[in-house]
Order: C-alpha cells, then structure tokens, then sequence
C-alpha cells in the first residue's frame, strides 16, 4: 500500500522551515522514512506554529496516515537510533544533522536506543508518543523527567523501547578499587540521632491475617490520584500553606508562596481546570495575613482577556450550557469577562459554544448586569446586540434604567448605544417617550437609528415623530442619504397604509425653475422612494420608474435605482402594504 | 470534535500544562556553564601538551575554570562530570561539546582509565592546574587511574574524585539490570546529595532521584537481596528514606497505581524527611521537618504533578488518617505507615520486630492509619515480614527475607539461615524456602537474636 508522500503535499509547501531529507531506497525504507517524518514534523510543529493553526490538524493526519499506512505494509518496525541518523535493519531511514530539528537527535540524547512500534498501533498512542516527543521538542520539564522516564510511564501496548537506563562500568582494564576512597566522602547533612522520636503513642496491637482487598476500595484509591485531581491537590497545597502561613505560628510567609500561586494558577489555566481556580481564589480572599494582597493580585489575573480566552477554549465541547464553577469563578476575580466572551461569540462557529457562550454571559449579568452595560460601551454593532440580547434576557429593568442614564448624556454615541437596549426593551410608555426623543435628536445617526427602532418595536407613535422630524429637518438641509433612507423605511414600517399616500405625495413633488429639486423636496423625495420600495403597490414600479427617467438629481436617480434594486429581491421582512 | 481535533486540543493542552512547569533559568544556567566548564577543561588539558604547567598562558583559563566550578557548584552542589562513550553529561545533564574524535574530553580522560570526575567543592588554582597537567600527562603503564587518584591523594587534592570509564546500560541488556546492592547503595547515596544539596540551598536533582526510583522498580520493591542488603556505612537517614520508600512502592504496587504515579510518590518517599536537613523558622525537629521540608522542596521552580506530590509527603508523613476535617493525601497516608513502621523496627527507634510494628499498624488502623492500605501492606510483607529472626522447630534460626509471594505462603516466607540447629554460624550463606521446609515455632525477640 503507497504512503501518501508527503514531499508533494501543501503542507510541506506551507513549512517555513527546512525539515528532514527524504531518505530510504527500499519501499519499506521509504514508507518508514514518510511515516518519521510525518512524526518528526507534528511534534515540531507545537512549538512553531500556534497550538490552533489548521495546519497542526494537517500534520496530525499526515502522521496517522503515514504510520498507519508504513505498519500495515510492512508490519513492526524496529529503528535503531543513532545520534543523527534512525535505522531499520542496516538501512538508514531518517537522517537529519539538524541539532534542534532532529528527532533522531532528541531520541539518542535521553538515552532511547531502540524504538519498535507494532502493527495495530491506535491512534490514542501515536498521540502519547508525540506528546512526549512535542514536550521534549519544546525543551521544557527538564528537571523531572527526560523521554525514557515520560515513555515508561505511558506504559505503551504497541510501542516498544530500549533505553540507557544508566551508566555502568565500562572498562577494557577493570583496576581495584582503592580502599580509601569510601572515606572521601564528606555527608554534610544528617538528621538528629532522636530523628522520627518519640513514635506515636502506643496503640493496642491487633492481630492480622491476609485478607484479599475489594476491587473498589483499590478504585477508590485509584481515583484519589486519578489526572483530573492534580489541580484540586494543588490548590490544596497552596491552601494547606496559606492556613500554616496565616495561622498563629507561622513558620513561612505568604510572600514565600507566590512562586507557588503562580505555577498552581498556571497550571490551572492551562488544564481549564475552573473549579480548581476557584477553590484558589476563595482560598486566598479567605486569608488576611500581611502580605495577601500581593497573592491575591496574582490570581486576579485570571479575568484578564488571554487568561480568560483560554479558559473559555477549554469549555468541553459536549457542554450546552455554562459551567457553574467558571460563572462563579468570573464573579470573583475582575475583569473585562464579558469583552472576552463576546469576542468568542463572534469568532466561533460552533452552534453549541455559542450557547454555552450566551448562558455564560446570562448567568453572569444575571449577578452583575453592570458589566455589561460596561461592555456595551467599548463593543461594536455585533457584540452590542448579542450583549443587549442577553441584557434583556437577565436584568430588563436595569438595562432600560440604563438607557435613560445613557440618553441624559450629550454624547451622541451614549444615545446610539441607549438605541440598542431600547430595541429589545419592553413596550412602555417610558421607552417610546425615550424613543420620541430620540427621533429629535440634533445628531443625525442617532434620528437615524431611533427611526428604525421605533420600526422595529412597530411603536404607532413613531409615526407622527418621524415625519414631522423629517419635515424640519429636510427644511433646514440637515439630512444625508442614510438617515432619509432609515427613515422612509421605518414609516413604511410603522404604518404602510398610512405611509403610502404620504410617500407618493412626497414622490411627486415638483420640480423648481431649472429643473431642480429644493433641498426640502429632494430629501423627502429621497425618503419617500426608500419607504415605497417596502410597500406592496402596483403602481409603485412605474412610479419609482417615471422618477429615475424625470428626475436632474443624481442622488435622486442612485435611490431610484436602489429601491427598483431592493424590489426584485425576495422579501426578507414582512410584507407591507 | 472529531479524533484530529480532539488530539490537537489535547496536546495543545498537555504542553501548556509542561511550559507551566518549566525552570528555565537554572536549566539554561546549567547548560551554559556547564558546556563552558567541560569546554575548559578538555582545552586546558591539551594546552599542558604545549606549554609547562607554570606558563602564564594557563592563568586565565585557570582562573576561568574555578570560577565557572564555583558557579556550578553554586547551583548544583557536587558537580559531577561523566564522559560515556562521546557524550558529556553533567550532573545527569547532556552537554552540547565538539566531538572530535581523539580529541574530546572523553579520549582525554580515557587515556588514564577516566571516564568521570566529581568536584565535591572548591578546588583552588593550583590544584586545578595541578589536575590538568596530570590528566594531560602520561598515563601510567599500570592502573592509570588509581595511579592519578593516589597522587591526588598524596598532594591532599581532596575535593576532586575520578572514576572509572562507563557505558550506556541499556534496558535489554543481560540481566539488566541492576545489581540490587547497588540500587540501595545509589539510592542511599543520593538521598544523601539530596540532603547535603537543600542544607547548602540549593535544589535537590529530582531527575536522578526519578532515575534511582525508576532502577528500584525495575528490581522490584520487593526483590529478597534487598532486604538483605547490609550497609554498614550508610548514613542512618540515608537508609531510613530507602526503606521507607520500598514499603511505599510495595503499597503503590498493591493498588496498581501506573509507572508514573509509583515514580512520583517513590521520589516523595525518598525525600519526605529532608526537614531535618534544612534551617526553618523551627530547629530540625519532629514538629518541625514536615513544614521545613516542604518549603526546602519547594524552592525548585516551576510546575510538575510530582512537585506537588513531593510537598504532600513531606507535609504529611506524620499526619493522621484525617487532616482538617478532609482526608489526608494518599501518599501522605502511606507515608505515615510506612514511616512508623521503619521507625519501630529500626535501630535506634521503637525496638519492635517486624510483626510487633504490623500488629501495631493494624491496631492503629482507622485511627491514625489507613485501614486498606495497612491491610495492603500486611497482604505484601506477610506473617513474618522480611527482616523477623524466627524459631523453627529443628533448632535453626532463621531471618525472613521475602515478601508474600501468594496467599498461600503469608506465613511461610523465604529465610536466611543465622544460626544452624547446633547453635553454630552457618559456614556458608544459605537461603532456604519456608514454604518447602522447615516449621516456625515462632518469632524471636530483638534481645534473643
């Protein structure tokens, strides 16, 4: 069966680093050169390329493909490792001279001298054996263990290997051992002759036999020290240490600890362990000893938007709603928490995280609506309205209080975003009177954005507001395309009856002396062919038709052709008219 | 999330847990000074062919050595230089040095029977000028190291001690391993590193203590030569921390933990009294070596499972089933069993033979003790744990030195014969199997044997 040769593939093209020569001249030397090379690449790649690019997901399948593809051809595959080379029997197969590039290299350095994988390889290994080669790649956990200790531990089924356990006497010429070199030695440190002593108080002795252990009280030993503990006996370490730290007689500080809260915190985020995090914080606001402070500002961090971004990353994908102990952790520590989770919203594409995404912003306003109200101010027209959505949804009254804070501001972006709570806001006489003041604004985007949502919220009053706006505004020349554009439309909307007759009267205004329009005429004109161009009238097509053949206004001519435009596609709203 | 993704997500995971446990700064320390030590040395060795020892043109890179030792030994303590085969390593740490062929460090030191050189602290100028014109010298036709050690010895350059040439022992070798006496002898050896190392402030070099576990798995926490092992001149703490962490990694086994976690909490055992070693806000002492040693442990930076594992076991070894109202952590509660047992049975502690400490074990068990893993040990060590003198009924007296090797045999361990049934030494050593011969009348107190 042909390997998949990686050499022709848009991967390689995309690598902006060398990589290792092709080498092995029988098929077996080829397909072995392809699948440790494919290997060679995935577990470079993490610390190349960032832990999400696309191009990771390439290498990886490259790398299932390959080894798969090279164990079902020719079976177990037994490579003897040298310093820069890897070989299959007599035949090298992997060669590269690159120090920092070199599997081979990375291999031989720890002491791996033989690596065998064996038919049925599943996939969970492969991706143990590039866990351990990625970590070693990245050149870090130097001081616990090397890659004979991380494969022992893996305690692979299908991947074999002999390693250099050690060093042991080597010499041609064995020479005596001199008899007063035990006595060089010089223990500087020892412990107390009493060390250990007194023993604890002597208890009853009890008689015992062999007695066979149940399964489950071994399981229940077992899940004591199972992966997903590790953060929470971390956070119980820093815990243990801040009581002795904070407690009446203290033998260490809590300036000692903050190495610790750090690594503890890290670990942490980088595991999306959130209920670990939270037992950390309310660990920490639990202590009052001198010094907290500077702990505690260690882990209000953790709402920072990079910290904060990863968490949400980590969120299992079979969740649908927002776990309780990330909710509960964002309420603790501060931050622009709701920044972060919009700029999520608006990145993913997975229809199950955007839930999880919306519950979690829910269940945060729901506590703290002010957060986002505060994000509303720095958010663009897309978060705004997934923040109002879940404004609305979790605190009405509030967000509605906020919009009137945010109309007694002069600024007109305050009111633009008052505009977007208002929207979803329930139908109260406050609100259109709110809506009503809006339409007056002096800032012509804010009239703008108020007409289409008085339309939105079909709010009858608007009606009346907006044309009379309409009318002064257009007579003192304070329009623009857009604005009279959202405002025909939004009469249109609010009442089509109504505004059919008023919009045709508009349509039909003369013409001045040289065949202009007055600003006043042209503005409402411009409006009126906006409004038409929702209403459902038989005569509205010829109209708009007479007016683009008639008309010595360019802009007059651009809506015609826009409205005639927005007519022949399929209607997307209701239907008016 | 398909298998890609998932795997993707999962590594991306797996090295952001790594880099959170990295100690960049004494790693790239130790490699850079340690490359520029090794780098001086071989340079200097192959000067003293060209110029004589009191040339001028050697007082720099002289000067440059001692310092660079001081820096290392600064870091690490004892530096130890080992040449295996072309490679350099340093304290366990594999050196990037040119690998010239007959002209590397290794050639160098080979020449005179050496394949490693430990500095145990500082070595003056002269002295390592002196060093360098003897390795650069001729070799002696006969026994050229211990020639080199012996003229070391007679110039009182005491600090620098040389070995003999290694290779790689490879996992398959030929009875691979290792040489039971010579686990416990390394074991107690570094154990004793690691003490001297966090007395002085410094860190303790987990990654061959991890290696040292990794040898004692590999020989079985239970194999008999190593309950028979005699070491006259290990340190008492030493020996403790060795017995303490077999009976560990005899529970660890018991109740399946994986390769890594027995790794972990064997390295925890090995370190758990390392209290006693460092200055606290208390003296060495019962109360206070748990605190001590967790802070000394602690000290090493960076993020790793193990760490966390390490800081428990010293914390907890002395703790009760039960710590706070939570339960005390696992290897915190095998700790304090395997502890009180080697501290009863020990010389100098309770003055119990071994089934007297496990009666007072299980008497203790639910209390003070964990009741599963107290009934696991009993399980492993058996009726007359290794190390019992007993009667048996032909006269013999016998010493047991093997654990329980089915349900079968609780009571019926393998012995070595102390005193044949005439009362007499045994001529020569003689295991025998209680399983196949011999009754126990019973077991002997300390002051009968």
């Amino acid at each position: 069966m042909p390997v998949p040769t990686s050499s022709q593939s848009s991967i390689q093209r995309a690598l902006v680093v060398d990589e290792a020569p092709a080498v092995g001249g029988t098929p077996q030397g080829k397909d072995a050169n392809a699948a440790l090379r494919a290997l060679s690449r995935a577990a470079r790649a993490f610390s190349l390329y960032d832990s999400k690019n696309v191009i990771i997901r390439r290498f990886l399948q490259e790398y299932r493909e390959s080894m798969d593809a090279a164990l079902k051809a020719h079976g177990e595959l037994t490579f003897t490792v040298r310093p820069w080379e890897l070989l299959l029997g007599t035949e090298v197969v992997y060669k590269d001279m690159d120090r920092e590039r070199s599997l081979s290299f990375r291999l031989f350095r720890d002491g791996v001298r033989k690596l065998v994988i064996r038919p049925g390889l599943g996939w969970e290994e492969c991706v143990r054996l590039l866990e351990i080669l990625s970590v070693r790649f990245s050149g870090v956990r130097q001081q616990e263990d090397d890659i004979v200790t991380l494969l022992r531990k893996a305690s692979f089924e299908k991947i074999g290997f002999t390693a250099a356990e050690g060093f042991t006497p080597g010499e041609d010429n064995p020479e005596p051992v001199l008899p007063e070199l035990d006595s060089t030695r010089n223990v500087a440190a020892s412990a107390p002759p009493d060390f250990d002593l007194p023993l604890p108080p002597n208890e009853p002795s009890a008689n015992y036999v062999y007695r066979e252990v149940p399964l489950p009280y071994l399981q229940g030993l077992l899940a004591e020290e199972a992966p997903a503990t590790v953060p929470h006996h971390a956070v119980r370490l820093v815990h243990e240490l801040l009581m002795a730290a904070n407690g009446p007689a203290s033998q260490l500080s809590n300036a000692e600890l903050a190495p610790l809260v750090t690594e503890v915190r890290d670990y942490c985020l980088a595991d999306g362990a959130s209920a670990a995090l939270l037992e950390l914080v309310r660990s920490l606001r639990s202590q009052h000893g001198i010094g907290i402070e500077q702990l505690t500002a260690l882990i209000d961090g953790i709402g920072a938007p990079e910290p904060l971004g990863h968490l949400l990353d980590c969120i299992p994908p079979e969740l649908t709603a927002a776990p309780e102990d990330l909710v509960a952790l964002l309420l603790e520590v501060p931050g622009n928490h709701v920044g972060a989770i919009v700029e999520r919203l608006n990145a993913t594409q997975e229809p199950q995280l955007q839930l999880v995404l919306k519950d979690l912003m829910l269940k945060l306003a729901s506590k703290n609506a002010s957060s986002l109200v505060e994000q509303l101010h720095h958010s663009d027209r897309k978060s705004a309205t997934q923040i109002v959505q879940v404004l609305m949804a979790s605190a009405p009254e509030q967000a509605v209080a906020t919009a009137v804070e945010l109309a007694q501001s002069d600024d007109p972006a305050s009111h633009l975003e008052a505009l977007e709570i208002l929207q979803a806001a329930p139908i109260t006489d406050a609100v259109t009177n709110l809506l009503v003041k809006f339409v007056a604004s002096p800032d012509d985007a804010v009239f703008a954005r108020a007409a289409q949502v008085m339309a939105v919220r079909r709010d009858r009053r608007g009606f009346a507001a907006i044309t009379k706006q309409l009318e002064a505004r257009a007579t003192a020349d304070t329009l623009t395309r857009e604005s009279v554009t959202a405002a025909g439309e939004a009469l249109a909307g609010l009442s089509p009856s109504t505004a059919l007759g008023l919009l045709k009267q508009w349509a039909h205004l003369k013409t001045g002396l040289l065949g202009r329009l007055s600003p006043h005429h042209k503005w409402l004109q411009m409006a009126a062919i906006a409004g038409l161009a929702l209403l459902k009238d038989p005569e509205i097509d010829t109209l708009l038709r007479e007016l683009h053949g008639n008309s010595h206004d360019e802009d007059v001519k651009r809506q015609c052709t826009a409205a005639a435009s927005k007519r022949r596609r399929p209607p997307t709203g209701p239907a008016h008219g | 999330m398909d298998d890609l993704q998932r795997a993707q997500s999962n590594l991306a995971k797996a090295l952001a847990r790594s880099k959170a446990g990295e100690d960049k700064v004494l790693v790239a320390q130790v490699r850079e000074r340690g490359e520029q030590f090794a780098n001086l040395l071989n340079g200097l060795i192959r000067m003293g062919r060209v110029h004589a020892p009191d040339n001028h043109a050697f007082d720099q890179p002289v000067q440059d050595l001692k310092r660079t030792l001081e820096e290392l030994t600064g870091l690490l303590g004892s530096v130890q230089l080992v040449t295996v085969e072309d490679q350099v390593y340093l304290n366990d740490v594999r050196m990037k040095v040119p690998s010239t062929p007959n002209h590397d460090l290794g050639s160098e030191l080979h020449r005179h029977n050496v394949g490693g050189i430990t500095f145990q602290g500082e070595v003056s100028p002269p002295q390592l000028r002196r060093l360098v014109a003897l390795l650069g010298g001729k070799a002696a036709p006969q026994h050229p190291r211990n020639s080199l050690i012996s003229t070391l010895r007679a110039e009182d350059i005491r600090n620098v001690e040389l070995f003999g040439i290694y290779r790689f022992r490879m996992s398959e070798d030929e009875g691979s391993g290792d040489d039971p006496l010579s686990v416990v002898k390394r074991v107690v050896r570094q154990v004793e590193d690691t003490w001297d190392n966090l007395a002085s402030g410094r860190q303790a070099n987990v990654l061959a203590l991890r290696r040292l576990v990794v040898d004692l798995i590999g020989v079985g926490p239970g194999n008999e030569a190593l309950w028979l092992a005699e070491l006259p001149q290990a340190s008492p703490h030493g020996l403790h921390a060795f017995k303490v962490t077999q009976l560990v990694l005899l529970m660890a086994q018991s109740i399946g933990l994986p390769p890594g976690l027995q790794q972990d909490f064997g390295v925890a055992a090995l370190t758990h009294d390392v209290g006693y070693a460092v200055p606290g806000v208390l003296p060495p002492s019962l109360e206070g070596h748990p605190m001590n040693g967790a802070r000394a442990l602690l000290r090493q930076l960076g993020f790793h499972e193990a760490k966390v594992r390490r800081a428990f076991g010293a914390l907890y070894h002395h703790a009760e089933v039960d710590t706070a109202g939570r339960k005390t952590p696992l290897i915190g509660r095998m700790l304090r069993i395997a502890e009180d047992y080697e501290n009863m049975i020990r010389p100098g502690g309770g003055g119990n033979t071994p089934p007297e400490a496990l009666a007072r074990l299980a008497g203790g068990a639910n209390r003070h003790y964990d009741a599963v893993l107290v009934q696991l040990l009993i399980n492993a060590l058996g009726q007359f744990p290794p190390g019992t003198y007993l009667g048996l009924e032909d006269g013999r007296i016998v010493k047991s030195c093997s654990c329980v090797r089915s349900a079968d045999l609780f009571a019926r361990p393998r012995a070595l014969v102390v005193r044949a049934a005439d009362g007499s030494q045994p001529q020569r050593r003689e295991l025998i199997d209680l399983g196949t011969e011999g009754k126990v009348r019973g077991a002997l107190k300390p002051r009968a044997q």
